[in-house]
């Protein structure tokens, strides 16, 4: 399937709070160039779609509408787990509330200046790092770790 | 065995939430790092009560690391790099130098580097000696690309400058700076390993040895980091450890190991390593039960853990003097509850693979 140009796949379902749809776009699945961020091997579409569908369900937002995900296990213990390709632990989803649907991808911990003419990569916000430790998905030394640029 | 940690204070500073804790050379005190991007400067009292002498309030970011070399003062943040000149004066911290990309930390070398690891984005590099017509750089492998994440100095060998670098997925990473602050950097890697920390095993007779800490909680040991890519490096695991793996440190010849459940103290486990031990027995090891946000040594001897509360000092005893060291309920020390156990380290048969960059 093509959207926009770009190749990948829709979700069958949809998210269980919001109804939102789904598309994993394959930029961000091993076919992007260097400046896309990768989804880690280990995480297959179902678990991908899960962590936007947690994200939503928690309405973990930031003020300009895009949603942010963790990879969190809980058994045999708690854990945040990585979810990018070079380390990451959050995922950042695009308002796109508008839009047919949603995509993602991994967000790295530290600000990063791409250069004219692209804007800078900015980490999780705090109002939605805040609305991680409002759901307890994180904890506060979590939430102070995160936004040193630390692994949780 | 007794606890190798001498009697608990704690500080908190009113209104803000501290993020970093170190030792400040111009003031000869402790210094803090605080999450609405302040740094605060400050002795205690008597009474235990902080005394803020100063604070400049340089970031709207929490502040992550601080650095000294002479009077200039590296800090970052998740969102920038700053370099400033001191000491604080009325007007502030004057600002010399800095990137507006983030950094995971800062370290200074004593030649005066400031050097920041900016993960897959390079390091950071600021040479103090030609501050006035420097203004930095981000150095960056040709070859391929380091997620650098955290750097410590080692000493130096032949003229150069030897550090020691986590660089995640990318392994354990050796750079030598030369006079001309040209680098050269040699990593091992092997597939199972994330290396999220990287601590100095200072020794007279191993002066470049070096402990790695990994997020699968498995430790990595290297004897001598000039000999990286001849000499692998010996993998162990503790079954024993709880939580998300943080930080190691080492002082005084313990390994202090802080995750998000707990932080270890290894007493013997460096020197049993060094001595070439065959490290098939039981360890001896202390865990206590903390949610904390980082830890920090200072003046080599002094072991600082940031909670939510506030920040823990302790001393920290060496080895061959760790005596009666349990805490004292007097006055306002807390009193935390450590555990003693003995555990035998887990060899991890690993397949590193060496790169020059």
């Amino acid at each position: 399937m093509s959207v926009g140009g770009e190749l990948g796949r829709l979700f069958p379902h949809v998210t269980q709070r919001s109804g939102y749809r789904y598309f994993f776009y394959q930029k961000h699945h091993g076919r992007g160039g260097p400046e896309a961020a990768q989804w880690a091997t280990d995480v297959d579409e179902e678990e991908e779609f899960g962590i936007f569908n947690q994200a939503d369900l928690f309405d973990t937002t930031d003020y300009q509408g895009s949603l942010y995900g963790i990879r969190l296990r809980l058994e045999p213990d708690r854990q945040v787990l990585v979810l990018g390709t070079v380390g990451q632990q959050v995922a950042k989803f695009p308002e796109a509330s508008t839009g047919p649907h949603w995509h993602g991808f991994p967000l790295g911990p530290l600000q990063k200046n791409l250069g004219t003419p692209h804007p800078p990569e900015r980490p999780l916000p705090r109002d939605a790092l805040q609305r991680m430790v409002d759901a307890q998905l994180l904890t506060n030394p979590e939430r102070k770790r995160l936004l040193k640029g630390k692994i949780i | 065995m007794s606890l190798p940690l001498g009697p608990c204070r704690s500080f908190s500073i009113p209104g803000e939430e501290i993020t970093w804790a170190g030792e400040c050379p111009w003031y000869k005190s402790y210094c803090f790092g605080t999450e609405s991007g302040k740094v605060i400067f400050l002795v205690a009292s008597e009474d235990g009560q902080p005394d803020v002498l100063s604070e400049s309030k340089v970031s709207n970011e929490a502040i992550n690391d601080v650095a000294f070399w002479k009077n200039l003062i590296g800090i970052t943040t998740r969102s920038e790099v700053l370099v400033y000149r001191g000491p604080l004066s009325e007007a502030g911290l004057s600002l010399i130098s800095g990137s507006l990309s983030g950094a995971h930390g800062i370290i200074a070398t004593p030649r005066g580097r400031l050097l920041a690891p900016m993960g897959t984005e390079g390091l950071f590099c600021f040479d103090g000696e030609q501050a006035s017509e420097s203004l930095g750089w981000i150095d960056r492998p040709a070859q391929r690309v380091h997620n650098y994440y955290k750097v410590v100095y080692l000493g130096e060998s032949h003229g150069n400058e030897i550090l020691a670098c986590a660089t995640r997925a990318d392994g354990l990473a050796r750079i030598e700076f030369d006079a001309a602050d040209a680098n050269r950097v040699v990593s091992l890697s092997a597939p199972c390993v994330d290396l999220i920390d990287v601590c100095p095993l200072r020794s007279e007779e191993h002066p470049f040895a070096v402990a790695g800490l990994s997020l699968d909680r498995s430790l990595v040991f290297v004897r001598d980091i000039l000999a990286l890519s001849e000499e692998n490096p010996r993998r162990l695991r503790f079954d024993g450890l709880q939580g998300t793996p943080y930080s190691l440190l080492y002082a005084v010849g313990q390994l202090l190991l802080l995750t998000s459940a707990e932080i270890v103290i290894f007493p013997d486990l460096a020197s049993l390593f060094l001595d070439g031990e065959p490290l098939d027995h039981p360890i001896d090891a202390y865990h206590s039960p903390v949610q904390a946000v980082e830890a920090f040594i200072v003046s080599e001897r002094y072991l600082m853990v940031v909670t939510d509360e506030g920040v823990r000092v302790s001393e920290i005893h060496p080895v061959a003097l760790a005596g009666n060291g349990r805490v004292s309920p007097e006055g306002n020390l807390n009193v935390p509850v450590w555990t003693d156990t003995q555990e035998i380290p887990r060899p991890l048969p690993t397949e590193w693979a060496s790169l020059v960059a």
